[in-house]
């Protein structure tokens, strides 16, 4: 990296969002906002089941409803040959061959695997008389046995949700050396073992999807108009479910409220609703309400895993051995499988030497909603168990939880470090970052805060995570063109996807800077696959270090290109000129960019940047007060410092890890998406399903540390999008279970309830009652 | 999305109870805070809406001596503003205050949850607590007689609440135990003594509908102190068992609300 390009494209400084006038005076362009004329409405019919054959499905009433216009079955689908919703073909099956989940089709036909999957699709000339005709279809189901805990789906005699899935294993990697970890466990000084899960979460975005997919008379093409985070993916995923060239789909974006990975996946009722606007040749509107997000939006993490690490007498690890069932829900959603054997396996290792390690992951099906990316996607679930195992091991070898993690960090000299994983950690300063947390949190200061809550009548824990997140993803490029035109007008055009972040200020203000021109020349083109030709989307924290990037590459070939002609026009050499405060100069002659290109006419260039994994990490500390009457946990002090590279625009940054914090402090203290065992959703609506609210969450203190910036791009970022929900469960846990320890719990799975943890008070484990007693 | 309906906008309590009776499947639209979700939900499917915004009559606070009356149609931010209740029952007006959010206590009525009966509602503890009366279009009714069952009341289809009379105590408290997601109570407790010997405590959010707890009424009319409602242990007999809270916890939540709510009503601190 070139400290130089982050200072000319004025890092450091947080210039105020672009976007916010607009989207917080209601002129955002959302799906529902945007006035497409004529539209007809949609409402699909959902499975009340959870597993069974569909014997009928009567829609004649449903038909000759008031206002409908025309109802479609999976059977419609199939006759016109639209295909099964596409998977990422990343691992094989446990005995080697091919994956072969369940076909997904944008409506189930003859089998439904999960509660809420759509069977039927009435068109409608208003939204009220979509949702009336739903009532008059009557679906004659012949009810299967069913399996929702990935667990559980893995025994011998579990239903099984699809043939082609033995034992409900779709898929299934391993990593690791099997034989000699078993070695190591064997002579190892100590061993600690737990059983834990990571509960299924709900994205929650505030805008639900939403779509309009409309067929273009003029063109005879679709256009989709949906909040998808990876358009130009999305577009090669549905064209190829509808069997039409990519050129024959047109995908719009606008603005999204909230995707959290959630929105990165193609949805069946956004292929069933393209089918039916091309059959119509007609534009159909869909929104779905939130009882229907939270049953048919990708959900995320749901793993249990088996997890144990092996310690030699001075609590160094010698090797770790984890086996994860991770529940896919019913269908493989295109990202599904990749978040339990890709994404989180790159750091499954985490900041630790490792000397070995035997990791097998099954992604298992069950009768439940598919599972997708969700924030942190892979990663969250590895650091928790590694760092719940840290824990639980410390308390066992007696050893304070601090020093076991200092003296199994990494050390910088070691950096670059090929982890066991097979990945390389390009940059870093774990114990750096360590002792940074530990100043910030006055960690010295934690006894006596303890005694102070004590005397107060309440338990106090403290707890730490050093954690370690990937970012980039698979296909890790972003090509971005660039057009100034005669009049000064600077178009940005970028396949990266905007749903609140503000990379639309950061892209913007990076150009600005860098061309010594006011903010407000740059135009930044995101979401339509018209407009923009190529690229890939925002996941995975990739959009500055790869999207901003390949903006740089592309200003630089612009201000090359620049150079070039104003070289000509000042009669001089052009590697003589001095390109400062938007003017090339040289000797006592000079041209501004404005007069450059009015003089000489419009300019293009382009940008391209391609990227390894990269590894922003992070250390957290939370101080956790329990109310020892109900159980109630306060989150006292949350405190840490993060490692992302270069900081470019700092209030940014800061607002994702607070984002990113508190969806990780709610994961464990508050969220949890339940099936009840007939795979019936218990938490259907905000009633059921405990988001966190301001008043939960405690002042944040968390820091960034940029002495390690990233040496494989040319910002020196890493991405920050995600790291909080990796680090802040562990840590809230860690804290939780500290407070609780002398009543001898060693863990409790999340969310940490106020009722778990009065009953965990309660019974206290057989030692811990023989030592109340001795 | 809603069912289609009728909307009737009456001028008086009279035409109000007139336009219930002519349509069977009629309701009374208060805050529609309860009602108009239930209806998106399409689990409440009236044919016609009888909107008692305009009864002005519904909506004010008055007070003496004995006891205080709250109209149907008073919003929950006004009842936990008012210099009157706060005089006379603070409880009760940090009750309203911290019922739901800001645009729920503004659209939100006293007679709209009384009559909703929603089992996990805060008034309706306060209205138990308080041995209150009931004051509907044609009679009055006693709060004991009054809450039968799950969002069940002894309120005729076509009877509309006028207004609620609460009897002023020595002091009374109120603790919630928020539901982690809804933030209805989990466990509501509210206290009340009304001199010696004389405590009414009521539950809400732990059974099928608010309910007088005998045990700690009994033994706080002994002695008023927190520690007396620590000490008793509610039986877990009957409550509510669902994925927030089992009927043991709830129980537990009772007595722990109850010393609570006990140790406020004997040093109020702030109000919302
Ligand atoms: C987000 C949210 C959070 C909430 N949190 C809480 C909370 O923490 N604690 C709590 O107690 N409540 C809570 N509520 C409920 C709130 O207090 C409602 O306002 C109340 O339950 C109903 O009052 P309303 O005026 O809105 O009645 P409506 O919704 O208009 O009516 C409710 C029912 O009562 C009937 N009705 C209304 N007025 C009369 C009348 N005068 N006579 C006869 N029948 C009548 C209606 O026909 C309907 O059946 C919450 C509500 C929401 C939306």
């Amino acid at each position: 990296m070139d400290a130089e390009i982050a200072r000319a494209v004025g890092a450091g400084s947080s210039a105020p969002r672009i976007e916010d006038a607009r989207l917080l005076t209601g002129k955002a362009r959302y799906v529902e906002n945007l006035d497409v004329s004529g539209c007809l409405f949609a409402a699909f019919l959902r499975s009340t089941h959870a597993h069974a054959c569909i014997k009928s499905i009567d829609t004649t009433r449903a038909v000759a409803a008031p206002g409908v216009v025309a109802v479609f079955t999976g059977v419609d689908l199939l006759e016109a040959g639209v295909g099964p919703l596409p998977f990422h073909e990343v691992v094989q099956r446990e005995d080697g061959g091919p994956m072969q989940p369940p076909a997904r089709l944008a409506l189930a036909s003859d089998r439904v695997r999960f509660s809420g999957e759509a069977i039927a699709l009435v068109i409608a000339q208003t939204r009220r008389a979509a949702l009336d005709a739903l009532e008059h279809i009557q679906v004659d189901y012949d009810p299967l046995p069913v399996v929702v805990r990935a667990r559980m789906a893995h025994a011998e005699d579990a239903p099984l949700v699809a043939d082609g899935a033995p034992r409900n294993v779709v898929g299934f990697m391993r990593i690791g050396d099997k034989a000699k970890t078993d070695a190591v466990f064997a002579r190892a000084a100590h061993v600690t073992r737990l059983s834990l899960t990571n509960q299924r979460l709900s994205a929650s975005p505030m805008e639900t999807r939403s779509v309009i997919a409309s067929w273009d008379r003029d063109r005879n093409r679709l256009t989709l108009f949906a909040g998808n985070q990876a358009p130009h993916m999305a577009r090669e995923q549905i064209a190829r479910c509808l069997g039409i060239p990519n050129d024959d789909l047109r995908i719009v974006v606008g603005d999204i409220g909230g995707g959290f990975g959630m929105k990165l996946v193609p949805y069946p009722e956004e292929v069933a609703l393209l089918f039916a606007a091309r059959s119509l040749k007609a534009s159909i509107r869909w929104k779905a309400d939130r009882t229907e997000s939270f049953l048919s939006d990708t959900h995320g993490r749901d793993h249990d895993t088996d997890a144990e690490m092996a310690f030699d007498r001075e609590g160094r690890i010698l090797g770790v051995r984890m086996r994860v069932w991770a529940n896919m829900g019913a269908y493989l959603s295109f990202f599904g499988i990749t978040v339990a054997t890709g994404s989180g396996n790159r750091v499954v290792s985490g900041v630790y030497r490792i000397p070995t390690l035997d990791v097998e992951v099954r992604a298992m099906l069950t009768n439940t909603a598919p599972v997708g990316p969700y924030r942190g996607a892979g990663r969250p679930e590895a650091i928790y168990r590694l760092e719940r195992l840290l824990d639980v091991g410390a308390a066992e070898l007696g050893m304070d939880p601090v020093t076991l993690r200092r003296i199994n960090l990494i050390t910088p000299d070691a950096i670059p470090y090929l982890a066991n994983s097979g990945q390389i950690y390009e940059s870093g300063n774990f114990p750096r970052i360590l002792d940074q947390a530990l100043a910030v949190a006055d960690w010295a200061g934690f006894d006596a805060r303890r005694e102070a809550a004590r005397a107060r009548g309440q338990l106090y824990g403290g707890g730490i995570c050093c954690h370690i997140d990937t970012t980039s993803g698979i296909r890790p490029f972003e090509q971005v063109g660039i057009v100034a035109n005669a009049l000064g007008r600077i178009d940005v055009f970028s396949g990266t996807q905007a749903m609140g972040q503000g990379i639309a200020t950061v892209y913007a203000s990076m150009v600005a800077t860098r061309l010594g021109i006011p903010i407000d020349h740059i135009n930044i083109v995101q979401g339509d696959t018209d407009r923009v030709p190529d690229g890939v989307g925002s996941y995975g924290s990739r959009s500055l270090f790869i999207g901003g990037s390949a903006v740089v590459q592309a200003t630089e070939a612009l201000v090359d290109v620049l150079r070039q002609r104003a070289a000509a026009v000042l009669a001089s050499n052009s590697g003589d000129l001095i390109f400062e405060a938007g003017r090339f100069a040289v000797a006592d002659r000079s041209i501004g960019i404005f007069e450059l290109l009015a003089r000489t006419g419009g300019v293009e260039a382009q940008g391209r940047h391609e990227s390894k994994f990269v590894f922003p990490n992070g250390c957290y500390v939370c101080e956790a007060e329990i109310d020892p009457e109900t159980g109630v946990v306060t989150i006292a002090r949350f405190s840490g410092v993060d490692d992302v590279g270069t900081v470019i625009h700092p209030m940014i940054v800061h607002g994702q890890v607070q984002g990113s914090i508190a969806q990780g402090i709610a994961q464990a203290l508050y969220e949890e998406v339940v099936y009840d065992d007939e795979g019936q959703l218990l938490s259907a609506s905000f009633m059921d399903y405990a988001l966190p609210r301001a008043d939960v969450l405690p002042r944040l203190s968390v820091e960034t540390d940029e002495t390690s910036i990233c040496p494989t791009n040319p910002l020196g970022a890493k991405g920050a999008g995600e790291a909080g929900c990796l680090g802040a469960p562990p840590a809230v846990v860690g804290a939780v279970m500290d407070a609780l320890a002398k009543f001898g719990v060693r863990h409790l799975d999340m969310p940490l309830t106020p009722e778990k943890i009065w009953r965990a008070m309660r019974t206290p484990t057989p030692a811990c009652r023989a030592e109340m007693r001795s | 999305m809603m069912y289609e309906f009728a909307y009737v906008r009456p001028a008086s309590l009279e035409d109000a109870v007139r336009a219930l009776r002519m349509h069977s499947e009629a309701k009374p639209l208060a805050g529609g805070m309860s009602l108009l979700s239930a209806m998106k939900l399409r689990l409440a499917a009236p044919t016609h809406l009888v909107d008692l915004g305009r009864l002005d009559g519904l909506a004010g606070i008055a007070g003496n001596n004995q006891a205080i009356t709250i109209g149907a149609m008073t919003r929950h931010a006004d009842v936990a503003a008012s210099p009157i209740v706060r005089e006379a029952i603070p409880a009760l007006a940090v009750l309203a205050g911290d019922i739901g959010d800001r645009q729920v206590r503004h659209r939100g009525t006293l007679g709209g949850s009384v009559a909703n009966a929603d089992p996990a509602a805060c008034y309706p503890a306060a209205v138990l607590g308080l041995a209150g009366t009931i004051i509907t279009d044609r009679r009055h009714i006693g709060s004991d007689d009054f809450f039968r069952g799950l969002y069940e009341t002894a309120l005729e289809t076509d009877e509309i609440v006028a207004a609620v009379e609460f009897t002023r105590p020595a002091r009374a408290g109120y603790m919630k135990f928020p539901h982690p997601a809804s933030r209805f109570a989990l466990v509501g407790v509210f206290v009340a003594e009304f001199g010696a010997g004389n405590v009414r405590v009521a539950v809400t959010g732990a059974g099928p509908r608010v309910f007088r707890e005998a045990r700690l009424e009994a033994a706080l009319a002994k002695e008023f102190t927190p520690t007396v409602a620590s000490a008793v242990a509610v039986s877990a007999e009957g409550l509510n068992s669902d994925r927030a809270a089992s009927a043991e916890y709830r129980a537990h939540l009772v007595s722990v609300m109850a010393a609570r709510a006990v140790a406020w009503a004997l040093a109020p601190t702030s109000q919302s």
